[in-house]
């Protein structure tokens, strides 16, 4: 089969759907070697072994033959009573058995959507077909000096033009100009979102666009003025397959097993006919809106 | 400039004596062609952090940024967040707490302002993804008859009420034994193994930390002494063990017993856990106790070991309130009044008496701390401060402004303003959604972004408790820190090369010297500007008695303490009505060095700090404005939204 059809949900699911047999044949075949005709029960050895481990794990420890006995009665009456009430039908209606059963079909598909590791074909793929997931935000370089509107007032402003100009000559030390700043003073490649959320959007913009290699400002943030010398910048750039290995790995299985829920879903539900009455379902509901803001 | 009014003067003797604190060479290295403190010249020596390479940020290996996180979050593997309608797991938790837009058990798109920066997912030990089964009506919960009524209960509507009972049930020990998850059965086991599969997923050393956590959820009697415990370690650790529970026989409600595990697992991996204690205000007089519930004796130099050795931090502040300290037990203290819950203990079952209020907050426990390190010898009080949220929704959202509440059913919505949280029918006791708080969040100063270095940092308790907002705290303390250290562009690097970071211990007071502590505080960038930056001291006295005060350090511009020593408010500008204010009064930062002006060196004492912002509009006043809801009376709309730093504590030297 091409790559594409592997794609396709309805082929994921039938695939699905074969895979589940074999789980479900390998599992029978397991479970007892004969099968029990529908009116005989079998408490084999395997049954008594684990009925032990079970009362041992509630009682911390083994059980004397009475009590292993009364557990396999009681093994015993629940096994005839759920069978008994299958066949006349109790099983039918009861919202918790469906819902029960609804469950377990999901665990089952998203323990296939699970089952092995995807190929180094599919990641790569999910890569090239999600560049925005994996990019690296843009980087900046930047030392910069702070002034307190709080320290400085109506100054302030002046106060950094006045600096910027005595930075910008030969042998200038900017840790001797300025107010006291408790974030680092100078930052090496830091992303630009994160310059942002830390300094404030306005900062961030400035530091991604004023002139590099020179004494620039004044520049606004959270905090008050700062002068501001940028150095390297990197752009904001999609990351190589490589290099994005981990996130890819981690984001395709995601994405995988929503993906096969859903496929799974709509292919099972592709076989019914769904009809809902949708005058019903707007005469029992609030207007749209009604309980937001 | 009005910060530098509160100064105290330093020392004369500063130049000398921060070359001999460079000497110490706490935190950087020396430059080997100056490194003499003799040559230091009067000129740079003033500036108090020259004695340096040229390149200020040479040889730098101190933190240089907070931190945020959330040490305390349950997701839908907690059986009362599943019952409150938490539908998210751990891995919807991780990825919103990484900054991703994620839907809300509720249905609403949610979303963080800024990404955090690490999220311990802590779900209760007991029962642990009992909820998931319950919910989905796995035939083992519906054969108990209690299970059966809950499940109807949830699909008839009644999750909230459902909730509570499963929260009772459990406290009272009436939770039925049949339907315990316990370590060692394979639902359990898979909880387990999920919660640290997220962790693994997500954790991207450098830019998101998620370590593997959970909640021991002692409870017995209703009286919470819950405790979170933190792995430094991986998933190769921590799959080794299952968590600690309460269900006897293989858990236990005793604290000492945690620790005994924790011990178990250290020798048994060679790995590293720490645990933190939960908001004690819910405890009745449990969390501190000096006479121990579980004995009704006097505690131990056993236990103080154990408490001091393992459990290093304390959340001082969550939605379920503030624990820093009350205003029964600090009279004096204008800002103690602050988002408390003292109606009773975690399930309303027995009514507060003021007499519990000393063993529950974290100031009187440091200072009960204090009294019984001169009986035993060790400290049991001895933590650092962390706030986290503890909300039971899988959103670490609590910004005033973006509040999911503390369970889902308290998402936004236009009842939440009216409707009752809790009520206990037994004791009357209410407590309505309302007093729900939009708190709090942990910052550490660590060197990077990793859990061994988070953890490390948690470990040295280098740590300060927010109640949501994200502000820049540093606080030292040393001997010789002077007006200089607060005017030099980095603060930081004076503070740990004549002092001690938040969490540290000053000995041994050097002849006629009293501490020096230099404190700083820059607003969060889309929080409210700074009120003021306050020191709290605690100590002993000579007769064993405790006692505390505070004091004003740097405060926004333009005020003078009055007669009395009080500082004028700096006011308020939110606007109620249409839940907004203005950054038009405080300060956008704030910085002081101030000395003690009453120390006795032969006394044990601790310090801490308190950073307070200016009132802005409370989660309440969001909700009012937006869903159009008129509060009921008495509801409280506006806060201030603080910090406190990890104590230093200064202990005399052995007489």
């Amino acid at each position: 089969m091409t790559p594409k059809l592997l794609r396709e949900p309805l082929v994921q699911f039938l695939a699905l759907g074969a895979a589940l047999f074999a789980v479900d044949a390998w599992a029978r075949r397991t479970e007892s070697v004969a099968a029990p005709a529908p009116d005989e029960i079998v408490i084999d050895a395997a049954r008594i072994a684990s009925l032990r481990a079970l009362y041992e794990q509630q009682w911390r420890r083994a059980p004397t033959e009475t009590e292993l006995l009364g557990t396999v009665e009681d093994e015993i009456r629940e096994e005839i009573l759920a069978r008994e009430a299958q066949a006349i039908g109790l099983a039918q209606d009861d919202a918790v058995i469906r819902r029960r059963l609804a469950q377990k079909m999901q665990f089952l598909t998203e323990d296939v959507a699970r089952l092995g590791a995807p190929s180094e074909e599919d990641l790569r793929r999910f890569h090239t077909e999600n560049p925005a997931l994996f990019a690296r935000p843009g980087r900046v370089s930047f030392e910069h000096v702070f002034f307190s509107r709080e320290r400085r007032g109506e100054k302030t402003q002046g106060d950094v033009r006045a600096a910027i100009a005595a930075l910008s000559k030969p042998g200038a030390d900017p840790s001797r100009t300025g107010d006291p700043f408790l974030l680092e003073c100078e930052l090496s490649m830091a992303p630009l979102d994160d310059v942002a959320n830390r300094f404030g959007k306005q900062f961030a913009d400035a530091v991604a666009t004023v002139s590099a290699g020179s004494w620039q400002g004044p520049v606004e943030s959270a905090y008050g003025l700062h002068a501001v010398l940028v150095g390297a910048r990197e752009p904001g750039r999609a990351r190589p397959f490589e290099e994005a290995r981990a996130d890819v790995l981690r984001e395709y299985g995601e994405r995988r097993r929503t993906e096969t829920n859903a496929a799974a879903y709509a292919a099972i539900r592709g076989r019914f006919k769904v009809t809902v009455d949708e005058a019903a379902i707007r005469k029992h509901a609030l207007p749209e809106g009604a309980s937001d803001r | 400039m009005a910060q530098s009014t509160a100064v105290r003067s330093g020392t004369s003797l500063a130049l000398f004596l921060a070359a001999t604190a460079f000497a110490a060479g706490r935190a950087f290295a020396q430059d080997e062609h100056t490194g003499d403190a003799g040559t230091l010249d009067k000129d740079s020596a003033g500036k108090g952090v020259e004695k340096r390479p040229y390149s200020p940020y040479a040889d730098r290996s101190f933190p240089t940024r907070p931190f945020f996180g959330d040490t305390h979050l349950h997701t839908g593997f907690s059986f009362d967040a599943g019952a409150f309608g938490c539908r998210l797991t751990p891995r919807d938790a991780l990825r919103f707490a990484r900054g991703e837009q994620v839907e809300a058990s509720s249905r609403q798109p949610v979303k963080l302002s800024r990404p955090l920066d690490f999220l311990c997912v802590a779900d209760h030990s007991d029962n642990m993804g009992f909820f998931p089964d319950l919910l989905a009506g796995k035939p083992e919960v519906l054969a108990d008859p209690t299970g059966k009524r809950w499940y109807d209960m949830i699909h008839e509507g009644k999750g909230q009420e459902a909730a509570i009972e499963i929260i009772v049930a459990f406290s009272q020990g009436k939770f039925p034994k049949d339907l315990m998850y316990l370590p060692g059965t394979r639902a359990y086991r898979a909880a387990w193994k999920e919660t640290i599969d997220a962790a693994e997923a997500y954790n991207e050393p450098g830019r998101f930390t998620a370590f593997i956590a959970y909640e021991w959820t002692s409870n017995t009697g209703g009286n919470n002494l819950h405790r979170n415990v933190i792995f430094r370690d991986n998933a190769d650790k921590a799959t080794m063990v299952e968590p600690f529970t309460v269900y006897p026989p293989m858990g236990s409600d005793n604290p000492r017993h945690l620790w005994k595990w924790m011990a178990d697992y250290e020798a048994k991996t060679g790995g590293s856990v720490l645990a933190i204690p939960h908001n004690g205000n819910l405890s009745n007089g449990r969390m501190f106790p000096i006479i121990e519930s579980f004995t009704g004796k006097p505690i131990d130099r056993e236990y103080a070991d154990g408490a001091s050795k393992w459990e290093r931090l304390y959340e001082a502040t969550q939605t379920k309130g503030d624990g820093e300290t009350h205003p029964f037990l600090s009279p004096n203290d204008e800002f103690a009044d602050f988002q408390r819950w003292d109606k009773a203990n975690l399930d309303g079952s027995v009514a507060k008496e003021k007499s519990m209020l000393e063993f529950e907050y974290a100031r009187s426990a440091l200072r009960n701390g204090l009294k019984l390190e001169s009986q035993l010898g060790v400290n049991p009080y001895k933590f650092g401060l962390v706030g986290s949220t503890d909300a039971h929704t899988a959103l670490a959202t609590i910004e005033e402004d973006n509040f999911f509440g503390k369970v889902s059913s308290g998402e936004p919505g236009p009842e939440r303003l009216v409707t009752p949280f809790f009520h206990n029918k037994k004791t009357g006791v209410t407590i309505m959604d309302w007093e729900v708080c939009a708190s709090g969040y942990a910052a550490v100063w660590a060197q990077e972004n990793t859990r061994a270095s988070i953890w490390d940092a948690m470990q040295r308790k280098e740590t300060y408790a927010t109640t949501g907002s994200r502000m820049v705290v540093r606080f030292f303390g040393g001997w010789d820190f002077e007006k200089a250290d607060a005017e030099s562009r980095s603060p930081a690097f004076a503070g740990y090369s004549k002092g001690v970071p938040m969490g540290g211990d000053l000995h041994a007071a050097p002849s006629g010297k009293a501490p020096t502590f230099l404190a700083a505080a820059m607003k969060d960038p889309l929080s409210g500007n700074l009120d003021r930056i306050q020191i709290i001291k605690g100590w002993l006295d000579a007769k064993g008695e405790t006692h505390e005060k505070v004091y004003d350090v740097a405060w926004s511009g333009g005020r003078t303490p009055g007669a009395d020593g009080k500082l004028p408010s700096v006011g308020s500008t939110v606007d109620v009505e249409n839940a907004t204010w203005t950054n038009t009064i405080g300060a956008p930062e704030l910085i002081a060095v101030w000395k003690d002006p009453d120390f006795d060196p032969s006394l044990r004492a601790f310090y801490y700090a308190r950073v307070i912002e200016i009132p802005t509009p409370r989660w309440t006043a969001y909700d009012a404005k937006r869903f159009g809801v008129k509060p009921l009376p008495g509801t409280t709309m506006t806060l201030t939204e603080r910090a406190y730093t990890s104590p230093i504590w200064y202990t005399p030297s052995a007489k």
